[in-house]
């Protein structure tokens, strides 16, 4: 599998604390990696390093290649404005039919709040919004920060559904998450990251 | 061409999503009530005079511009803004986007701001000292929106992914209160001759005008195409500076 993006000793510091600790990575297409970790161990921050919003404080990322990224935060932020009319939009800066995100709305029992406003929502139908932004349009890599959480069983398995195409169509999934049924049903290696440092599970190596 | 097409048409529905979010919000309610209050007060003694009615308008547009472009970028999420750039796959788009929306704003202010002299002079006849002619309408409002760019820019510029909100504020009444005396300051002190170039042109139009009541149009021009340049300057210093802080941490 052809690598997508490496990192190479990045490190990552907020004031004096060492979130990530010289870490190297290849992330292959296609590869669906979970990363665990304690609270506050850095498994958002390696994810927005990968998407670059975040600044790296050393190490360098090369990503081989033009990538398109889908991000799924922690907390979707509720804002002003309704589902149906944000996701349309997402759906024509993405090129895609505006029908697409009427299907996902539906798929995602979303229907009867299409016209509410996002600040309306409760968390687990908020966190619903911020999973079908992620999946409209074509993306290289999907990034998903505890994508399930808050989420009913029914829309969770929506949520695996929807992965498990992504991946057959060659999307490369980097998740952030806890649920041990989400680890083993989407990823090909577990990586932990603990003290700054990143734990392979399938082979017990450090991970650089 | 195809690629320029698609960064306008992200532009587009990125300014869409900004637009959405402004529909009732408290922003414009505070914003209409303000130059309510601000046209109450300034038309409330006749006789009023002409130009010098538009140019006192086009310092108080500067100082809404400000107010709007930092009220506009507090009210930002952070990791909105972080989903909206991935989708964009162009700054250009993102950062268009946000201008855009600001220079809506300050069209819609300047707008009421220009037309309402003209209006109040028909359903008051004999408010102002003479009849208000195509041309002040077209000189005013073209200081008064261009004020209220350079305030937008002036405010925006300070932007809380760089700078604290509080310095933010400070710094930007700092200018405000520089540029508004700076003929003063350089009329004492000749080394503030270079004010000239860094600070808004906000009372230019004022000096010009002097004790006339009739608008000078290539003067007017002039100034006006100094206030675009400035404008521009800082939108492109502050787009740079957003780019290299993309998130506050």
């Amino acid at each position: 599998m052809e690598t997508l993006i490496t990192l190479e000793n990045v490190t990552k510091t907020y004031e004096d604390l060492c979130v990530l600790d010289h870490i190297s990575l290849d992330l292959k297409r296609a590869e669906s990696i979970a990363f665990t970790g304690h609270n506050g161990c850095g498994k958002s921050t390696l994810l927005k390093l990968i998407a670059g919003l975040i600044p790296l404080s050393g190490g360098k990322i090369v990503r081989h290649e033009k990538i398109r990224f889908g991000y799924v935060p922690e907390k979707f932020p509720g804002m002003n404005i309704r589902m149906k009319d944000y996701l349309g939009a997402i759906a024509g800066i993405e090129g895609v039919e505006a029908s697409e995100a009427d299907a996902l709305v539906r798929d995602f029992f979303l229907e009867p709040m299409k016209n509410t406003k996002l600040h309306e929502l409760s968390k687990g139908s908020l966190q619903k919004v911020g999973v079908i932004q992620a999946l409209l349009g074509r993306h290289d890599v999907l990034l998903l920060d505890e994508p399930l959480s808050g989420q009913d069983t029914d829309s969770q398995n929506v949520f695996l559904e929807k992965i498990h195409e992504l991946r057959d169509r060659g999307v490369t999934i980097l998740m952030s998450c806890h649920e041990r049924k989400l680890i083993e049903e989407l990823s090909d290696r577990e990586i932990t990251i603990e003290q700054g440092k990143l734990l392979c599970r399938e082979s017990d190596e450090a991970g650089s | 061409m195809g690629g320029r097409l698609r960064v306008l048409k992200n532009t587009y529905h990125l300014y869409t999503i900004r637009r959405r979010l402004m529909t009732r919000n408290a922003l414009w309610a505070v914003t209409m009530l303000v130059i309510a209050a601000f046209l109450g007060a300034m038309y409330s003694f006749p006789p009023a005079y002409v130009c010098s009615s538009y140019l006192v308008s086009s310092v108080f547009m500067y100082f809404l511009g400000i107010y709007l472009s930092m009220n506009l970028h507090a009210g930002e999420n952070d990791v909105f803004e972080e989903i909206l750039l991935l989708h964009a796959d162009s700054d250009a788009a993102y950062y268009l986007s946000r201008e855009m929306l600001q220079a809506r704003m300050c069209l819609i202010c300047s707008l009421i701001l220009s037309f309402f002299p003209l209006i109040y002079s028909i359903i008051r006849a004999g408010y102002f000292t003479r009849a208000i002619m195509p041309g002040d309408v077209c000189c005013g409002a073209a200081v008064i929106l261009f004020c209220g760019f350079c305030g937008a820019e002036t405010g925006d510029f300070f932007h809380p992914r760089f700078i604290g909100r509080r310095y933010g504020i400070c710094f930007a009444i700092l200018i405000s209160v520089v540029a508004l005396c700076k003929q003063g300051l350089m009329e004492t002190f000749a080394a503030f001759g270079i004010l000239e170039i860094f600070m808004p042109p906000v009372t230019d139009s004022l000096v010009l005008l002097g004790n006339s009541d009739n608008f000078e149009a290539m003067g007017i021009f002039l100034i006006v195409l100094h206030m675009f340049a400035y404008s521009l300057v800082m939108m492109c210093i502050k787009i740079l500076l957003l780019r290299h802080s993309r998130y506050r941490i």
